[in-house]
């Protein structure tokens, strides 16, 4: 009996052996290929950026904030993690969007040249794109939040920057900075 | 799936006396089952070190490229402020 518990434990411990070394090999080659993905979100999140900074003087301080705001964090640590538990309680309903910050940079956005709050809103869904292919785990949480997000809001390009101005003041209290 | 299955198939297969006999030999030398478990996962990324190695430069290169042009972007904002700043001051006047 002693025999057969010691041969099952061998049995599970291999079986978990071969189950840890697949998980750590799909990993190491899934990161590739995110790396990939995040290196396009990238470029595009600047080119955008870039296109939008070519008028700044069309661009009221509020948009400027809000553009530096999102150059910041793209890259700082913690973002994926605080911007997924800040768009779940969005999603949940638990954010005020008549808050003064928020309300100023959608009024801003509304008041900019159409072709200009169009780059705006896309400039806002490439730093969403930019974040989930930043972090594998948090990033596939995020894509779930902003699928339920398209769900209730429609194309993301129109709403992202006033989803984003009701969601950033508080992510900049959650990493301690004031950008503005 | 056979390349999985075939593995855990031939563990099955092995003559329990065999097993004993290696499970013995291993704890003569100290080794638990634990330990070959985290033998495994130190295998795992010893054999994926390569992947490994090229994410992290990736990650690198990839932040550091944007940290450069987010650099640029940065300067034409603080100009723009600047600008304003001085239009204000100006006003003022």
């Amino acid at each position: 009996m002693e025999m057969v518990v010691d041969f099952a434990g061998y049995v599970v411990v291999a079986l978990l052996s071969i189950f840890a070394f697949a998980v750590i090999s799909a990993y190491a080659k899934s990161r590739l290929l995110s790396d990939k993905l995040l290196a396009l979100a990238s470029k595009e999140f600047q080119e955008k950026s870039i296109s939008i900074m070519e008028t700044p003087s069309d661009l009221p301080d509020v948009v400027l904030d809000h553009i530096a705001f999102l150059n910041s964090q793209a890259f700082a640590k913690g973002t994926p993690k605080t911007f997924y538990r800040l768009l779940k309680s969005y999603n949940q309903g638990a954010f005020d969007t008549a808050q003064p910050k928020a309300k100023s940079l959608t009024e801003a956005a509304d008041k900019l040249r159409p072709e200009l709050r169009e780059l705006l809103g896309e400039l806002t869904v490439m730093w969403f794109n930019l974040i989930i292919n930043r972090n594998l785990f948090w990033g596939t949480l995020i894509a779930f939040e902003l699928k339920k997000l398209r769900a209730s809001k429609g194309d993301l390009t129109h709403s992202a920057a006033s989803v984003g101005s009701t969601i950033f003041p508080t992510l900049e209290m959650g990493f301690g900075r004031q950008v503005c | 799936m056979g390349k999985i299955a075939s593995p855990i198939l031939e563990v099955a297969m092995v003559d329990a006396e065999t097993v004993t006999a290696i499970s013995e030999a291993l704890h003569s030398f100290g080794f638990s089952k634990w330990h070959v478990f985290g033998g495994a996962i130190l295998l795992g990324i010893i054999y994926n070190g390569k992947h490994i190695l090229a994410h992290i430069q990736n990650i690198m290169s990839i932040k550091n490229n944007f940290l450069l042009e987010q650099k640029k972007i940065d300067a034409k904002i603080e100009a723009e402020r600047e600008k304003r700043k001085r239009k204000s001051l100006k006003g003022k006047q």
